[in-house]
């Protein structure tokens, strides 16, 4: 425990700056300026200027804060959606051989294909990715979900709630679901991680969110071309996803790790 | 027992394709408007729409596509592209060599990085080692891998001409030329695997070694690493063969990205292509190879598992 709470809170800490970051720059991410185009790193740029001589720096600032945004409306969808079906398959003995099955398929396809598949099915904006991302994490989620509802269901306070005569909804509800919730938050911060991950690399491809949105996967796909004399356009961004993604791991493991007793007890 | 076990298995691997067939129809359904138009683009004429409608199948009711679908599969039919003009399935098949090169050649990368590291971790754990390890294993999870391929590219390939940039040396290409080609994309595609397999070995190998038979091994005067890697090694091998099935299942997946970034004329990067050029047919026969071959690999290792633990023999849940 001692040493897990550290991590966590750094991991927090740094977070927080990332979303809040915008305001420690007065700069507009959108202004043009023709003189300033590719200028390197300094101290006027920390980050230097890209293609359009807007300062990269802002533009890191406001689009790490977009993505975290994104990848928080994803794990909520997956999150909500997620619990539902684990709660549903792991209570109701009837739906789970068809639920669990359904979960096996949506798992057997790899997250950035399908998300990829859904994409283009549904067509690109911002609300899609949300969507599409949020379908493919959802399974995830209720696997976990699943899992740990099985193994309360055996529990003797659930029996005890039987025999009192709650109905299986309140069991479900306000006898289950209260001691899955740190599990299922634990699942929802990697899925978190994944999400920026994921929807990254849809506006990379080119099959995310719309390429005027200035999402960090967006400013990369973008300055590919200047690569070779600009690296700050590409190091920048990509280094603020890998900084989100990283503290979001080391905030779920140090919760995994202080829940261990917890988990094992799901298995 | 046996049998048994591996009919009731079969019997799930059926389910999970039908709901993974029917996934993938439904996912082919919901394009909003009309797909046939959507493929054709705005400068195409009415006739034209309507007769890639018909070719489509898409004139008929919901449920006669969908009990056309499900038949065509059945018979290995995944439909024909319009913009490749040849059958879906033919396609996937000239590209899979590629793919499952870049594939095996990541797998045998992420084996390589893992393996070892996870059992120096487990080890010594706690030293300076297993931190090391760790870290790279929090921060390998942690990189976009499009951006670790543009990070590679340009310092790697780019600017020190070490590796080639990008392709595969074409039709022509030697055995080792190809293998140049396919370091970096292996590298990038390892590395998350790499990373997973490092985990699991490592809390595999601190599990068995706090077990009695290895105290026993260790009173009875064996070298320290004769105990790690002929009695504790073994055991921990066992989690890893569904870990390592699962690595080559992520991979498949992931080709989409380091494809594309790599411009490897694979399977990964023909769904892209798909994509841009709303071809439909191509991304569904994708999705339908990739999910099937997923489904089988995890039939595969479930098989493999119960037959090398002997515990597990007739258990076959």
């Amino acid at each position: 425990m001692s040493r897990v709470k550290p991590f966590v809170a750094i991991g927090l800490l740094v977070l927080a700056v990332l979303f809040v970051s915008p305001w420690m720059t007065s700069v507009d991410p959108l202004k043009l300026s023709v003189m300033d185009r590719l200028k390197p790193p300094s101290a006027l740029h920390p980050f230097g200027t890209d293609d359009f001589g807007r300062d990269v720096f802002a533009r890191v600032a406001h689009g790490a804060r977009l993505s975290l945004i994104i990848g928080f409306l994803v794990t909520a969808v997956a999150t909500l959606l997620g619990t539902a079906i684990g709660l549903a398959a792991g209570f109701f003995r009837r739906a789970d051989p068809f639920l669990a099955r359904l979960l096996d398929a949506m798992m057997a396809f790899p997250d950035i294909l399908l998300a990829v598949a859904l994409m283009a099915a549904f067509g690109q904006n911002l609300g899609n990715v949300v969507i599409a991302l949020g379908l493919v994490y959802a399974p995830r989620v209720a696997r976990v979900v699943r899992a740990s509802t099985l193994a309360q269901r055996g529990m003797l306070f659930v029996e005890a709630a039987e025999s009192m005569g709650a109905g299986r909804l309140r069991i479900l509800l306000l006898h289950v679901l209260p001691n899955i919730l740190p599990v299922l938050f634990v699942q929802a911060t990697f899925v978190f991680a994944y999400a920026l991950l994921t929807e990254s690399a849809l506006s990379f491809l080119g099959v995310g969110v719309p390429p005027e949105v200035p999402t960090l996967g967006n400013m990369i796909a973008a300055a590919q071309l200047y690569f070779d004399d600009a690296a700050w356009l590409i190091l920048f961004p990509g280094a603020a996803i890998a900084l989100a993604v990283l503290c979001l791991q080391m905030v779920g493991d140090g919760l995994r790790d202080a829940l261990d007793p917890i988990l094992r007890g799901a298995e | 027992m046996f049998a048994y076990g591996l009919l009731r298995k079969l019997g799930s691997v059926v389910a999970v394709m039908f709901i993974v067939a029917t996934t993938v129809f439904v996912i082919s359904r919901v394009i909003p408007g009309d797909p046939a138009g959507v493929m054709l683009g705005a400068a195409a004429t009415p006739e034209e729409i309507a007769r890639l409608r018909v070719e489509l199948g898409l004139d008929r009711p919901l449920p006669v596509q969908y009990v056309e679908f499900m038949g065509q599969l059945l018979r290995l039919d995944l439909g024909q592209s319009i913009f490749l003009g040849q059958p879906v399935l033919e396609a996937i098949i000239e590209r899979s060599g590629l793919t499952f090169a870049l594939c095996a050649f990541a797998t045998t990368l992420s084996v390589l990085i893992g393996l070892p590291l996870g059992i120096v971790a487990g080890v010594w754990r706690g030293s300076w080692v297993d931190r090391a390890a760790s870290g790279f294993a929090l921060l390998g999870a942690s990189l976009p891998s499009f951006w670790i391929a543009l990070v590679l590219i340009r310092y790697l390939a780019a600017e020190t001409g070490w590796f080639p940039v990008s392709g595969w040396g074409g039709p022509d290409a030697t055995m080792p030329e190809r293998l140049h080609h396919l370091i970096l994309p292996a590298i990038v595609l390892a590395l998350p695997p790499g990373v997973l397999l490092l985990r699991t070995t490592r809390a595999g190998m601190m599990d068995v070694l706090s077990q009695d038979y290895v105290r026993t091994a260790r009173a009875k005067g064996l070298a320290p690493w004769t105990v790690v890697m002929k009695h504790a090694l073994r055991n921990t091998m066992l989690p890893l063969v569904t870990v390592i099935g699962l690595t080559v299942a992520m991979l498949v997946g992931r080709t989409v990205v380091t494809e594309t970034v790599f411009g490897l004329p694979g399977i990964g990067n023909m769904v892209i292509a798909g994509v841009q050029r709303r071809d439909y047919p191509v991304i569904q026969g994708v999705l339908m190879v990739i999910s099937g071959f997923y489904v089988l690999l995890n039939l595969f290792v479930d098989i493999l598992y119960t037959r090398l633990d002997p515990r597990l023999r007739g258990r076959f849940a």
